[in-house]
């Protein structure tokens, strides 16, 4: 028996997945440079 | 066959103990850089603490005499420091005390509190209040000066750097006879029990022959969910860790809360190369699991963008600890979500942040620990540098009994 490939095409599920990562991410980093902001403001 | 396949079978390895040295090396390099461009210099706020004033001398080692006239060297009173620990590390505060021990003139030369917290309290009159004290008022929260709901830490750090300043100059500078000190007693109650009854618990929950595993870290998951979460609101974060980080080690006998946590996950680590707290007791991990009771969550792992997501989270945690080390504030860049669920505080993106990942703790277990907590790429971390100084000390040890004794 053929051993199945490694590499599978992304599933509806990965992209949901990717998606939250990514705007969970992008949140932390907004968050993260609006404090940055606040110290170097005052 | 198998020593051929060993240097491909490495190669993943031996990048990530590179990258990882390389982080170490930049943090280290901006820990430095942070404690060279560190700025608290009084010089700059002596008019501001003595208006009146038009003469500074300096008196002995961090200790300045105002004159309100310059020829006639009229002494008004002194300008001296006091520091204080604060939620994110010690604050320090210049006082301008007159003759008589009275508080003048407050500024806060350096603090390390979450910026939003710090700003509720300075609008707040607090450092106002604290005007016109004597050295021997008691300055305590809640009895003659009235504090933050929210940011106690905070208040109370601003009202004891003030209080130690005054005593300082009243003390060194005045001659005055300082009122009699408490000593500081250990803070030794229920936050401190919770968590070494959950290590105990983690410890038999681990023992081959126990059955109820299961059953155990369900009430240990609660209990830290309602204890170290609801409750006191005390789960780790990076702000504890940018502390010890940065040297801000706090005085044991107030804080013997994070000694034992920090202290117990180390030993832990070190002893069994196991993270007791994130599966065991973290309240918010807690929190996301019964969530997921709710939505059936199970867990899942994309094998397609598995080590995309990984090396996301480490180049964001990377980042936050070295924007802390930079600017010497461990709260900076602490941008977890805890608190806005425990004690409903925080910005609105933190709020936004909350539900989604609640929502998506309804399908996918844990979702926060896996993709965004900054304690996971760290306990990677420490698995990485146990494992690779177990295998130093296993070749040390190897080249050594080959080696004929002399």
């Amino acid at each position: 028996m053929a051993n199945p490939p490694r590499e599978r095409k992304a599933q509806p599920s990965d992209l949901i997945l990717l998606l939250f990562v990514l705007i969970s991410m992008a949140l932390v980093i907004i968050e993260l440079l609006s404090n940055l902001l606040s110290q170097l403001v005052g | 066959m198998a020593t051929q396949n060993a240097p491909g079978k490495n190669a993943p390895l031996r990048r990530e103990r590179i990258l990882g040295l390389l982080a170490i090396a930049t943090l280290a390099a901006a820990w430095w850089i942070g404690l060279q461009l560190e700025n608290s210099g009084i010089e700059s706020h002596l008019r501001e603490l003595w208006p009146r004033a038009d003469h500074f001398e300096k008196t002995t080692a961090g200790f300045y005499a105002a004159y309100s006239d310059l020829k006639a060297k009229q002494l008004i009173g002194y300008v001296g420091t006091g520091s204080a620990s604060g939620y994110g590390g010690p604050m320090t505060v210049a006082v301008g005390v007159d003759l008589q021990g009275n508080v003048q003139g407050i500024v806060v030369l350096t603090q390390r509190e979450t910026p939003v917290w710090f700003r509720k309290v300075a609008d707040s009159g607090l450092i106002s209040l604290l005007l016109g004290k004597n050295y021997q008022d008691p300055f305590r929260l809640g009895q003659d000066v009235d504090g933050i709901t929210g940011a106690t830490v905070t208040s109370r750090a601003i009202v004891e750097s003030v209080l130690r300043g005054a005593r300082a100059v009243a003390g060194d500078q005045l001659g005055l006879t300082l009122p009699a000190q408490a000593s500081s007693r250990i803070n030794f109650g229920l936050p401190e029990i919770a968590v070494l009854g959950l290590f105990a618990l983690g410890y038999f929950g681990h023992q081959a022959k126990f059955k109820y595993t299961k059953q155990l870290r369900w009430a240990a998951m609660l209990i830290g969910l309602v204890a170290l979460g609801f409750i006191y609101n005390l789960p780790l974060t990076l702000s504890s860790i940018n502390k010890f980080l940065l040297g801000f080690w706090p005085p044991w006998q107030t804080n013997l809360y994070w000694y034992l946590l920090i202290g117990g996950i180390l030993f832990v680590f070190a002893a069994d190369n196991k993270n007791p707290y994130c599966q065991w007791f973290c309240p918010f991990g807690a929190a996301q699991e019964c969530v997921g009771v709710v939505g059936k969550a199970r867990s899942y792992s994309s094998s397609r963008y598995r080590g995309l997501f990984a090396w996301l989270l480490r180049g964001l945690v990377w980042f936050a600890i070295l924007l802390a080390l930079l600017f010497r504030n461990p709260g900076l860049t602490s941008y977890e979500i805890f608190g806005t669920l425990f004690s409903l505080m925080g910005s609105s993106l933190q709020f936004i942040l909350l539900g989604l990942v609640l929502v998506a703790s309804l399908f996918v277990k844990r979702p926060w620990c896996a993709y965004l907590c900054p304690i996971t790429p760290i306990d990677e971390f420490i698995r990485m540098v146990r494992e690779w100084s177990l295998e130093q000390w296993r070749t040390l040890r190897g080249n050594e009994k080959r080696s004929p004794a002399i």
